[in-house]
């Protein structure tokens, strides 16, 4: 088993919140080092979950924007892919969870196809046939 | 690959750099770093028909670029040559403030600069380019609020997988040659260019490697010449100060 490194460092803290982390220290006969640290943990690692899934809840919602965005990753980077999208979404008023077949005209896409144009060498043509085949050709 | 590139290489290589070097084109202002670059690039790639080369630019649009290099009478092959404009992609998502300052923006340029190749794929990906350019690591820098060490380690970690998927790659870096900074221990060469002011009335480019690994090469700086095909290496510069 790998044993914890641990490093001093010094915080001030309210004092209640002192006297309420002693007493649960006590309470469950730990130490107030492992109930501060499983504290920050926790709270790190919600935040780095939020942070992961913040722009890409959609993704989950909407199996027609997830096809779309799959698409696009396959010219470029899956970070440019979602900001492009959200992007494109915005400027016509679209929510990228309520994205319908009906919402995803040539002009679209076409939009997409450019944007994408700045970072892959991707054909547009052949971009905007990727793309209406991902979604069934509609 | 220099060797295979530009007119007058062979006067400063006497052997070919190995594959996946890291090199970095350092120079001032207007000492035609990027011109430089996409010359070497783009005389390579007119000479090997299956090689593929990814000039990544930050700040200045391909648009530009393009439009200098026709200046220059540097023409770039179109299906092996491609600019990543990721300054043009930048207007185009128009990024919040919000977004600039945190870590995401890093993930973001990372991400794309590393997908043609697949650095940090799993996949293999067959056929990727070997030859690849930044443009520029200032550019590059400036654009992250991280701590100094933490966004150097990146670059480390990014530049070991350049050389081990050897690609060979070009780094451009706008400041004084002379002032050292970091990143010159990271690179594998050092190119110098700049302007040879020993005759105010007739100033002259140059071209200086400073250090390249594994390859025996010439010290001195090399006139830098703009012919009406592009750039060309000349003679060494006599009486040369900087």
């Amino acid at each position: 088993m790998v044993s914890k490194k641990y490093r001093r460092t010094t915080i001030e803290i309210d004092e209640q919140l002192y006297k309420r982390i002693k007493a649960l220290a006590v309470e469950k006969d730990r130490t107030m080092r492992d109930i501060i640290s499983e504290a920050l943990e926790e709270k790190l690692a919600h935040e780095e979950e939020k942070k992961d899934t913040m722009d890409s809840d959609f993704l989950r919602e909407n199996p027609i924007s997830k096809k779309i965005v799959g698409t696009m990753e396959k010219f470029i980077s899956g970070d440019a892919a979602l900001l492009l999208f959200v992007k494109k979404c915005e400027s016509r008023g679209y929510n990228p969870s309520l994205i319908g077949r009906e919402m995803l005209s040539d002009e679209f896409l076409l939009s997409l196809c450019n944007g994408m144009r700045y970072l892959s060498d991707v054909d547009k043509s052949e971009c905007l046939k990727a793309l209406k085949a991902a979604v069934g050709g509609y | 690959m220099f060797l295979d590139s530009i007119k007058g290489f062979d006067r400063i290589f006497h052997r070919e750099p190995p594959e996946g070097s890291v090199t970095m084109v350092v120079g001032k202002p207007g000492t035609m770093k990027s011109s430089l670059v996409h010359a070497i690039l783009s005389s390579y790639l007119w000479k090997n028909k299956g090689k593929k080369a990814v000039y990544i630019t930050i700040e200045e649009t391909e648009e530009s670029h393009i439009s200098n290099m026709k200046s220059l009478g540097i023409a770039l092959p179109k299906n092996q040559y491609f600019i990543k404009d990721i300054a043009s992609f930048k207007y185009e998502i128009a990024p919040t403030e919000d977004f600039l300052q945190d870590d995401k923006y890093f993930n973001f340029i990372i991400s794309e600069i590393s997908k043609p190749f697949g650095l940090y794929s799993k996949e293999a990906i067959n056929d990727f380019p070997r030859l690849m350019a930044l443009d520029s690591l200032n550019a590059f820098q400036t654009l992250f609020p991280l701590d100094s060490r933490l966004l150097r380690f990146r670059m480390q970690d990014f530049f070991q997988r350049l050389r081990h998927k050897k690609i060979n790659s070009f780094i451009i870096v706008e400041g004084d040659p002379d002032v050292m900074i970091p990143e010159y221990f990271m690179m594998d060469g050092i190119i110098e260019v700049g302007i040879d002011r020993s005759h105010p009335q007739l100033p002259k480019r140059y071209v200086m490697v400073r250090k390249m690994r594994g390859v025996p090469h010439e010290m001195a700086p090399f006139m830098l010449n703009i012919t009406k095909n592009g750039l060309e290496i000349g003679e060494p510069l006599i009486g040369w100060k900087r």
